[in-house]
């Protein structure tokens, strides 16, 4: 397919035309808040855990041949486990009401927080929102939150994981320096593995480059 | 200095402009070398089998094409239209040697219960011996391993060096909805699903023995590092401190895998022993440490940092010891994985648009090479094939992240993946 250079040069301008009519299309999906659809257990987030053989014991992928590969859709045995994720809400509504309604919570919280690219110092646009946060977590103190640190698809996607966790781990900090209690805060990063923005856009990349607040009860 | 496509490069050192870069660069590898002139003879089988041995035909075929090691004839370009597809005879052997054929391929198929055998010789022309003959058996679905087998029986012949067309690629795919670890064939055939953890899985690895995949999973919430046993079909937890668990790297003798975890604050590089007990810190850094990749001599191993303010590759001894900084070119290397055969590291380098395509630097850090060509696009993820010439990678040029293929030297670019969905993170088996 893919003789040499020159031909793959002309590829390369095709395709940039493509781009460019996306990026003129632009980014028509909305900011959603992100549901943990994909089944995360609310207990795996925070516990710590010794660094221990389990035994390889959680079983069901399949039986033993040197065939293995064929047998696999068939063989996984551990789908039970995965909860759907009754013990977190997202911000955005819809929630169950635990004193002040999560709706009510949604309204006062900030929506998703920002960050520049390759950064995750707290912006100046994301300092008002912040403070509104650890002040509604400071007066609702049976509440604890989960900080997402998400990034944009650019950067390979190891890096992104790192640094994704640098903008939870900041977002988390500027919280507790405000008087909420780290031990109501956890985190974990996604990198760019929970976009919700695909377009190859700098709107849509900014929209990616977040922190996201998840409520668990 | 700025990274240039090698060919650029050799184009200043040789007086006539190269016909083909690949073989050049070949050359630069091992003086003296030519492709090899093959030409295969039609297979012989039952008339039922037809089909089947058009299949082996041509996955050899593509095999050999796409080998650094051969050029293929065909036979009617030099005047050889077998009339029957018996074995070459003494005429038909001569007649290819005086057309510049150095062997000839012939095999014959046939059933057995429950798979296949496929009997194949390879006929050195100039002087008309045998020097390639080999039963090969397969099960019934396994009718292109026989052909790659073939493949890499005869590269370990005319070469000394093993095939790479029976290895495999582990990688994710977000195929079924969720990203779960796949493996294919090095060809993009027999693409497989492997996990069903219906979460998000990063980074799948292949142990040096094709037995084990490490990969990190959000199965259970917290993004945990896990260890696939292929064999039996078990998967150990190896590490699940709280916060990241990921970007592992075997080490070359399989009992040992590198990883990145940030339980102490900031990502920084572990050893942990293949069974998840053995734990050992190698960087003490308030930088990122992360993307560990071992040298194939087991006593090296390249990582990503950014301690000196963007991302770098640094390499240090396998106990952590002198560490020392390899790229300088730009503000953006990251994902570096260490050449089988030792001689480059390869990695993801950014660009002036902040977009990311495959470079290369020769470990000792005497030259840097621009592996694909920049774009509007993310290429990333590069692995090695065992014979060190050849990369996967992953791209998102033709919009969603697809697997290609592409020689050291920036030729035969090949796209191993074309579903409707994002395949990323390749990783390519040494066997």
């Amino acid at each position: 397919m893919f003789k040499g250079g020159s031909q793959f040069k002309m590829y390369a301008g095709s395709i940039g035309i493509i781009l460019l009519a996306m990026v003129v299309v632009g980014c028509s999906k909305k900011v959603a808040p992100v549901t943990g659809s994909e089944g995360i257990a609310k207990d795996g987030t925070t516990s710590s855990s010794d660094l221990s053989a389990k035994g390889g014991s959680e079983g069901g992928m399949g039986s033993s041949s040197d065939d293995a590969m064929s047998s696999r859709d068939s063989g996984s045995g551990d789908s039970g486990s995965m909860k759907s994720d009754d013990g977190m809400s997202s911000m955005g509504g819809k929630s169950a009401d635990s004193g002040m309604s999560m709706s009510e919570a949604a309204a006062k919280f900030a929506s998703d927080v920002y960050f520049d690219f390759d950064m995750w110092t707290i912006r100046s646009d994301a300092k008002d929102a912040l403070s509104e946060n650890a002040k509604w977590l400071v007066e609702n103190k049976d509440v604890m939150v989960q900080i997402e640190g998400h990034g944009d698809e650019r950067g390979t996607s190891e890096y992104n994981l790192a640094l994704g966790e640098r903008r939870a781990r900041s977002t988390m900090r500027y919280l507790a320096n405000l008087g909420v209690s780290p031990s109501r805060i956890s985190f974990i990063s996604y990198g760019e593995e929970k976009n919700i923005c695909n377009e190859k856009t700098e709107d849509c990349f900014q929209k990616n480059r977040r922190a996201h607040f998840v409520i668990k009860k | 200095m700025k990274r240039v496509p090698l060919w650029v490069l050799l184009s200043l050192f040789v007086t006539e402009l190269p016909v083909n870069a690949a073989e050049v660069f070949m050359e630069m590898q091992r003086s003296g070398f030519r492709k090899i002139p093959v030409a295969i003879m039609p297979f012989q089988g039952e008339a039922e089998l037809k089909e089947e041995l058009t299949i082996i035909e041509n996955v050899l075929r593509s095999d050999l094409k796409r080998s650094h090691v051969f050029e293929l004839i065909e036979t009617r370009d030099i005047g050889l239209s077998p009339a029957s597809n018996e074995a070459p005879g003494s005429s038909v052997i001569d007649k290819a040697s005086k057309a510049g054929v150095l062997a000839l391929l012939w095999a014959k198929l046939a059933p057995q219960e429950n798979g296949w055998v496929l009997e194949s010789h390879a006929y050195e022309t100039a002087k008309g011996d045998q020097v390639v003959g080999v039963k090969i058996f397969g099960g019934k679905r396994k009718l292109r391993q026989l052909a790659h087998r073939f493949s890499d029986k005869l590269t370990l012949h005319f070469t000394g060096e093993p095939g790479v067309a029976q290895s495999k690629i582990t990688y994710v795919s977000d195929l079924s909805g969720n990203k779960e670890v796949y493996i294919m064939d090095y060809d993009g055939a027999n693409k497989m699903r492997y996990t069903r953890d219906r979460s998000i899985a990063i980074s799948p690895r292949w142990s040096p023995d094709a037995e084990k995949i490490s990969y990190t999973s959000f199965r259970k919430g917290n993004p945990n590092l896990y260890v696939l046993d292929l064999k039996t079909g078990t998967r150990t937890e190896i590490a699940s401190f709280p916060g990241l668990n990921f970007s592992a790297s075997w080490s070359p003798s399989g009992k040992q895998l590198a990883f990145a975890a940030t339980k102490d604050g900031n990502a920084e590089i572990y050893l942990v022993n293949a069974d998840g007990t053995g734990l050992k810190r190698l960087t003490f850094n308030a930088a990122d440490d992360l993307s560990p990749s071992w040298s194939p001599s087991g006593k090296q191993i390249a990582f990503t940092s950014d301690r000196g303010g963007g991302p770098q590759i640094y390499i240090m001894d396998a106990d952590g010891a002198n560490v020392h900084r390899l790229t300088f070119d730009g503000n953006y290397n990251t994902s570096p994985a260490w050449s089988p055969t030792g001689d480059w590291i390869a990695y993801a380098c950014r660009n002036e648009e902040r977009r990311l395509k495959v470079c290369a630097d020769r470990a000792d850090g005497t030259q840097s090479i621009a592996v694909t060509e920049s774009g509007h696009w993310d290429d990333e993820s590069p692995s090695w094939a065992q014979n060190g010439r050849e990369l996967v990678f992953t791209s998102n040029r033709f919009g969603k992240n697809q697997i290609f293929s592409i020689h050291l030297d920036g030729t035969h670019m090949r796209r191993l993946t074309s579903n409707p969905a994002n395949n990323t993170s390749p990783s390519w088996s040494l066997r």
